[in-house]
């Protein structure tokens, strides 16, 4: 008789779909790639530098590059749209809007603010103390949530304006 | 075959024994089941009970029993409201009933305990198949297998944790059909966490409570787009961290409780990961390379 329950059950078994699959996107990647784009539209850049694209350089970090290209290429920035581009390697000569330098590429940092000095380029970044090697904005971890830090400094430097949604939200 | 032979025994031992006087409608349809004629065999039970003689006799209730059981399988196997089934627990629970002297315990249980089975399949095919309406079908089905089943209590307990399992696979199917709807999500946790509560170091139920927390943060943060606003995106990733916490004890468990894979890895790595701990997921991604490099 046991056999038969046996026989039953993997019968039913048979049927059964695949357990849960875990969702294998970067979280945290489609986070920073929502706030590049918030600072972007809720920043206002001098006036030459809104003629053509609206270029945002992803540095090192191809996930936040995915997410920015699939969700916000295209999207307008005032007049103009957005071009995301992913640089494994720094492009001197280049001027964008943004430049998102990840923290595997910190090693370049010094050479990457030399580039954009004197350029209207704000620069992001996701380590401890990159405030104060010159970065305009830097991605903290609080209480495990993603925040930002930001100098108004460094926006001031670049003739920046932040806008006030960014300043609301900025943390210490 | 073998059932059919128990039916005779039964027969011969209670004319032998002088309990009952085997009724000759009820012994004609005891033959009939031999030679597999169910339905002449139900009709022969049938006109034996229109005299009231056999209305107490257990013998002639757990014939009409087998018989019924035996119409179920042939003709309503596939179908969860069979009446035939319903109707040979009615005659097996009247053989019971009025079996005082205990004589046909024994295949009374038999056949009941074969029944609830039936029920207790269809209640996993069910889970398998609910959607939002027939969602409480497989609990009716779960529920009649429980009034009838006669075993252990450990084969009891690992029969429920396997429903509760397919309850909770079943509504995690319904629920990433829509993720906005949290009503089969709040089910399928309900339904894991009846599953700790039999065994809490089930792996699979640990392993996929982790999952449905992560997957319910990482789904919410999928939704932000250009149109969120920031204070919006802030309380998404705020809402998005509080499941990426519930994950963590569960994937950590399973971790613990699971044989190693690559999976159990993966879990804990991504949790770790959406919690911003990334030095520890990076160590595990490094140990997880390490140890499955052949796979």
């Amino acid at each position: 008789m046991k056999r038969i329950y046996l026989l039953l059950l993997l019968l039913a078994s048979s049927h059964w779909i695949s357990a849960q699959q875990i969702d294998e996107g970067d979280s945290r990647a489609m986070i920073q790639a929502n706030f590049i784009y918030q600072f972007a539209v809720n920043s206002n850049w001098p006036v030459e530098m809104k003629k053509g694209k609206f270029l945002i350089v992803v540095y090192g970090n191809d996930a936040v590059y995915k997410h920015v290209l699939e969700k916000y290429a295209m999207k307008p920035v005032g007049a103009q749209t957005i071009e995301v581009q992913s640089w494994a390697d720094y492009k001197p000569g280049i001027v964008s809007h943004i430049v998102f330098v990840d923290k595997s590429k910190k090693a370049d940092f010094a050479k990457i603010i030399k580039e954009v000095k004197g350029k209207n380029t704000l620069i992001v970044t996701n380590w401890e103390g990159a405030l104060g090697s010159g970065a305009a904005i830097n991605f903290k971890t609080i209480d495990n949530s993603i925040r930002y830090e930001l100098s108004e400094a460094a926006f001031s430097e670049k003739k920046i304006t932040p806008g006030n949604k960014i300043l609301q939200w900025k943390v210490q | 075959m073998k059932q059919t032979f128990f039916l005779f025994l039964i027969l011969l031992v209670s004319a032998q024994i002088g309990y009952t006087q085997v009724n000759p409608l009820v012994a004609k349809a005891a033959e009939l089941c031999d030679e597999k004629k169910y339905d002449e065999a139900l009709a022969q039970i049938d006109e034996g009970f229109k005299s009231a003689s056999l209305n107490s006799d257990p013998n002639a209730w757990f014939v009409k029993g087998f018989i019924l059981k035996e119409l179920y399988k042939q003709k309503e196997a596939n179908q969860r409201q069979s009446n035939f089934r319903f109707r040979s627990v009615a005659a097996l629970k009247k053989a019971r009933e009025f079996d005082t002297n205990l004589e046909f315990a024994s295949n009374i249980d038999a056949a009941l305990q074969y029944i609830a089975f039936t029920y207790f399949n269809d209640a996993l095919l069910r889970s398998a198949e609910m959607d939002s309406e027939s969602e409480n079908e497989p609990l009716d089905l779960f529920k009649k297998f429980e009034e009838l089943y006669k075993g252990s209590e450990a084969e009891l307990k690992d029969l429920k944790l396997e429903f509760n399992s397919k309850m909770a696979e079943g509504h995690y199917r319904n629920w990433i059909k829509n993720t906005e709807d949290n009503h089969h999500y709040a089910l399928c946790l309900e339904y894991y966490s009846k599953v700790l509560s039999l065994d809490n170091r089930n792996c699979t139920a640990n392993l996929n409570l982790a999952i449905v927390n992560y997957n319910q943060g990482v789904f919410m943060i999928r939704k932000i787009g250009a149109q969120t606003d920031m204070m919006d995106l802030i309380s998404i990733q705020d809402e998005s961290v509080k499941k990426f916490k519930a994950a963590i004890p569960y994937a950590q468990q399973a971790f613990a409780s699971c044989t190693p894979a690559p999976t159990n890895y993966k879990v804990l790595m991504f949790v770790n990961r959406a919690l911003g701990r990334e030095e520890e997921y990076l160590r595990l991604k490094k140990e997880s390379e390490k140890k499955f490099k052949s796979n």
